[in-house]
């Protein structure tokens, strides 16, 4: 029979996908399951006393498939129910980065962990793919990797900080760009950028409350300048609409604003 | 008040996801051109390359130098040498024309994650191409992977974990010269003590 044969070819073909590479010691084990991105999925095996674990290697969280995880309400949703659906835990590493796992201490289960780990990392990866055309998301990506580039080519990149917390390890106070003149005068920058007028209020709100909060912290001696930089570009930025919310930013904050539009400010401001 | 251009944006929204998925339809249209850019000869003036600071990303050290290549070029064409701050087996080399792609349009990554070439009449065994491995594009402007006989072969692929015995070959590779002749060599944090930081195992030191 035809097809019966032709099906031992596949199951072979797939048989042979499987990969393997030491680690330490670690097992690297390459899936023959890919993403739509073309990555084939890699799962890291352990085995720590009488556990066996099976970790994305911290890969989803370091972007190594080429994606990171985007701030969006439906990707969140797809996330949490792929992470609830294979019942994969989280811990995360002392330099920040969070690890996806499965755990078992069955040996009759461990195809079973592997299973897990594999489709959800492969579910996770498939889903930041997706264009979520509406959100706020990629806007403010795409929005944030222009004007990071412009000051990249600009100033100082020593000087530099991007999305970094003003205080070691407040990761509730960062800010889209630090930037320390000298160690003692530093200029704060957030961007403020939206697809629609509700996300770009919401980012006008957003700066408006860090701005704030910078001003309460001990640090609040050492910050030269507050700039909110405006995405005039943003589909989102509607004056009828946002205006005066713009002006009670800067009223309230002391914080100047710059439009992205006369970025040119930004070389006066920054020198 | 600027006037908003729709299209634009939708333009740019596509081309971030094309980065995305690796595929430019520019290299596809300017397959002659693209070819061009990867086999015409490049030189580079700086005969060590440094790699001690971190880039973007504060765990990754990185350096840029730019190169000239043999045809007259609009704008200028960068070398980056990229390493693992905590795995120095970890390294990346990637040749940028801005002007023409925003993406490296050559690259090779020494680990990482496997890439499927999605290719017909090849079989699947063939396409599933595991790290070290280079990348280019092909006609369509897609992305591929591919290995050189030097990485397909277990001696030669051990030696060339080597950072240094890999550049030459990536510069060979790519037709990258140092003076015309040579190739440039390259100095991992050349300002510390010089201990070479392999911690490959990812899973390591993690509280599961």
């Amino acid at each position: 029979m035809k097809t019966l044969e032709i099906f031992k070819d596949i199951q072979d073909t797939f048989s042979d996908l499987w990969k393997y590479k030491l680690r330490g010691q670690t097992l690297e084990i390459i899936t023959p399951y890919a993403t739509s991105n073309n990555s084939f999925v890699s799962v890291f095996f352990t085995i720590r006393g009488n556990e066996y674990i099976f970790s994305d290697g911290g890969w989803l969280s370091t972007g190594e498939y080429g994606f990171s995880l985007i701030d969006h309400l439906c990707f969140q949703k797809l996330f949490d129910h792929f992470q609830d659906s294979f019942s994969v835990l989280q811990t995360s590493a002392k330099d920040g980065t969070n690890y996806y796992y499965t755990k078992t201490t069955n040996v009759i289960d461990i195809p079973s962990r592997l299973f897990d780990i594999t489709l959800f990392v492969q579910g996770v990866i498939n889903s930041a793919a997706v264009e979520f055309s509406e959100g706020s998301g990629i806007s403010r990506t795409l929005f944030n990797s222009r004007v990071n580039s412009f000051l990249k080519s600009n100033f100082n990149n020593k000087k530099m900080h991007f999305n970094a917390p003003l205080i070691a390890g407040r990761e509730d106070l960062k800010f889209n760009v630090i930037y320390n003149h000298t160690p003692n005068i530093m200029i704060l920058m957030n961007y403020i950028t939206g697809s629609t007028d509700v996300n770009f209020t919401n980012s006008i709100w957003k700066t408006n409350g860090l701005f704030g909060m910078a001003e309460q912290s001990y640090q609040k001696d050492f910050i030269h300048e507050k700039v909110a930089l405006i995405d005039d570009s943003a589909l989102g930025f509607n004056p009828s609409k946002n205006a005066t919310y713009i002006e009670y930013l800067q009223s309230n904050t002391h914080s100047e604003i710059v439009k992205w539009s006369e970025r040119k400010r930004l070389l006066t401001l920054f020198n | 008040m600027k006037k908003i251009n729709k299209n634009q944006l939708s333009l740019e929204i596509t081309q971030l996801f094309s980065m995305a998925e690796q595929y430019f339809s520019e290299v596809g249209e300017k397959f002659e051109f693209y070819e061009r850019l990867v086999s015409g000869k490049k030189n580079t003036l700086c005969d060590a390359i440094n790699v001690n600071s971190v880039g973007n990303n504060n765990k990754i050290l990185e350096s840029n130098v730019e190169v000239s290549h043999c045809d007259p070029l609009e704008d200028s064409m960068y070398l980056t040498v990229e390493v693992n701050k905590k795995n120095q087996g970890n390294f990346k080399f990637k040749l940028k024309y801005n002007k023409f792609i925003p993406a490296p349009f050559f690259r090779f990554d020494s680990v990482g994650k496997t890439h499927r070439n999605k290719i017909d009449g090849v079989s699947l065994k063939e396409l599933q191409i595991t790290p070290p491995h280079f990348h280019k594009f092909n006609k369509e402007g897609f992305e591929i992977a591919y290995k050189t006989e030097q990485l397909k072969n277990d001696e030669t692929a051990e030696a060339l974990r080597d950072i240094n015995f890999c550049f030459a070959h990536f510069c060979h590779e790519s037709n990258t010269r140092l003076n015309d002749e040579g190739f440039p060599s390259v100095n991992v944090m050349p300002d510390t003590l010089g201990f070479q930081i392999l911690d490959d195992d990812p899973n390591q030191n993690i509280d599961f």
